[in-house]
């Protein structure tokens, strides 16, 4: 079976992201891309299954990871190779920022088309952390035309490898599902924990081919966003500090809730 | 004349509350009185949450009780959604930001080749253009994006971000069935049913007005019926930090961050969370937070509306009373 699990490289949160002043993009002080924890999480789900079926007896399943656009992916790709990824494909060209991930939807089923068009399986993170939309993966269903499982919490891949079983949390439980492949699945935490390659490997993979497409020989077509400008979030007001003793502190803090706040 | 469409997700034959927000937010977008503003309800018991309607915006609601609707199931959503767009002929079409509108309203847009604005902060029009605000990383910047109405325009709008309108007694509101469009049906997707998670029988998360959260402060699971007491007190829900979920103190469905769930409520209590910039980044749409930490440093009184320095062992069982006494009439 061929899987292919779609990539992205994202600001490191803790590297302390702002934005330019003239709002235009991130300021690149300071700016470090790391891969997305949920692509990450995505790529260990379908490392696991390639491997669950290897010690079933299965031959020649193959993981391609890729990665579209002028993010600094090849780090990110290089990563999914170390952690066991067969093969990596980068379409750097692609005209989608990575705020529009319609856009980038579109250029990843015009990539898995020409690259790996007998995917029975796409993995992908429920939702990248730069954006918090988790457009992307449904959008990808939707280009290819394919059915999806959105923020995956438990798959189970059928022996003979035509369908799944699966489950997603909504409000109050989970709904149990049963797909049939080819189909795009988003994957949410919890689900497998992540292997941290061994320096050997990591080392390795940077010797390894990381195969190129140009967005325009693909022929990606479709409208763009309009354009964003970023700003930091409105300031919220100073915090009232509510100090003395714990009984008082209670009295005050349920009063200024009831009458000042109006929040119970 | 072109309509605005509106996703009404309704449970136990009730409109939700964010859904009657988006209701809200249509009006508010609806400077013309002649442009039709039309509601869709899906699924088992439309017909019964759409009676609910009359009187908070829509002049018509379309109800479609196909039976494919039921569980999960992102096409035939997508292809009922689309019916309905043709049918009032939208240009418009907006939504509650929800786990059923973030699985269907990115394909509904690749459909329509649409512009799509998902779980928007603040939606303001200026002139025929809508300037959407939304969180990117993680809250801790915003972007601004025209849209312009060159293109049918998708929004969905964050569950609080705007204040639903009381019902005005003199509207009237026309309910009818939408037809369902032949294979509207998956047959490669298959819901086999919903498992209720094993807790307390308290909301989830994303559903509640009120999030009592802890940390790992609170160092074993037991201790967290502390902050369930407040909780049932206040008719809201538990929500824990990452390290207290990687502690095995509290399930994955309770956490709140950037690898957890972004909430919105009226109400946050933050209980002995520092507050990590991973935390932050969930919580940052809380109308109100109060923060109890026994730290005065601590980040999390940056992000607080108000700050106890407290032990949180001994300060939230004194809310809970007070709650309780100020509820008893006292």
């Amino acid at each position: 079976m061929r899987f292919v699990c779609v990539i992205k490289a994202v600001p490191d949160p803790r590297a302390g992201v702002k934005p330019l002043a003239d709002g235009s993009g991130l300021d690149p002080a300071g700016l470090k891309f790391v891969i997305d924890p949920f692509d990450e999480f995505a790529l260990e789900l379908a490392i696991q299954t390639k491997e669950k079926r290897s010690a079933a007896g299965a031959q020649g399943d193959a993981i391609t990871a890729l990665a579209v656009g002028g993010t600094p992916a090849t780090e990110v790709l290089r990563h999914a190779l170390a952690m066991g990824c067969d093969r990596a494909v980068h379409v750097p060209d692609a005209a989608a920022p990575s705020s529009d991930e319609l856009a980038l939807a579109r250029s990843a089923a015009a990539a898995i088309r020409a690259a790996q068009p007998d995917a029975a399986l796409i993995f992908t993170g429920k939702q990248s952390i730069d954006n918090d939309a988790g457009e992307f993966g449904p959008a990808l269903g939707e280009c290819l035309d394919l059915p999806h499982l959105g923020a995956a919490s438990a798959f189970d891949l059928s022996p003979d490898g035509q369908r799944f079983l699966a489950r997603r949390r909504v409000p109050g439980g989970e709904d149990a599902l049963d797909l049939r492949l080819p189909a795009v699945v988003t994957v949410d935490k919890g689900l497998v924990e992540p292997r941290r390659p061994a320096l050997a490997r990591l080392m390795k993979a940077k010797s390894l081919p990381i195969e190129v497409l140009s967005a325009t020989s693909l022929g990606i077509t479709g409208p763009a966003a309009p354009p964003i400008r970023l700003a930091p979030p409105p300031a919220r007001s100073a915090c009232v500090m509510l100090t003395g003793e714990p009984p008082d502190i209670a009295r005050e803090l349920v009063r200024r809730l009831r009458t000042e706040a109006r929040a119970i | 004349m072109p309509a605005t469409l509106v996703l009404v997700e309704h449970r136990d034959g009730l409109p939700t509350q964010p859904s009657l927000q988006a209701l809200a937010l249509a009006r508010r977008l609806t400077s013309d009185p002649a442009r039709p503003v039309c509601a869709l309800l899906l699924g088992p018991g439309a017909a019964d949450a759409a009676a609910h309607l009359r009187g908070r915006g829509p002049t018509l609601a379309l109800t479609s009780e196909w039976p494919v609707l039921q569980g999960f199931r992102p096409r035939p959503v997508t292809a009922a959604l689309q019916a309905a767009a043709r049918t009032v002929d939208a240009d418009l079409i907006l939504a509650a930001a929800s786990t059923l509108s973030k699985d269907v309203l990115p394909r509904l847009a690749i459909r329509l080749n649409a512009t799509l604005a998902t779980d928007c902060l603040e939606v303001t029009p200026i002139g025929d253009t809508l300037r959407v605000r939304r969180a990117r990383q993680g809250g801790n910047i915003q972007s601004l994006q025209d849209i312009p109405s060159s293109s049918t325009r998708i929004i969905s709008i964050r569950p609080n971000a705007v204040e639903a309108i009381p019902p005005s007694p003199v509207d009237a509101l026309d309910a009818r069935p939408l037809p369902e469009p032949p294979a509207a049906d998956d047959p490669s997707t298959r819901w086999t049913g919903f498992v209720p998670a094993a807790d307390s029988g308290m909301k989830d998360v994303l559903d509640a007005d009120v999030i009592i959260a802890g940390g790992r402060s609170l160092k074993s699971e037991a201790n967290f019926a502390i902050l369930e007491d407040l909780a049932r007190a206040l008719g809201g829900t538990v929500g824990a930090t990452r390290a207290a979920v990687d502690a095995g103190l509290q399930p994955h469905a309770r956490q709140i961050g950037l690898t957890g769930k972004v909430v919105s409520p009226r109400l946050y209590f933050a209980c002995g969370i520092d507050g990590a910039i991973q935390h932050l980044a969930g919580i940052r749409g809380s109308r109100v937070i109060v923060a109890i930490n026994t730290n005065k440093d601590a980040p999390i009184f940056q992000a607080a509306t108000y700050g106890c320095i407290a032990d949180l062992f001994t300060l939230v069982p004194l809310i809970t009373a007070e709650v309780r006494r100020a509820d008893a009439g006292a």
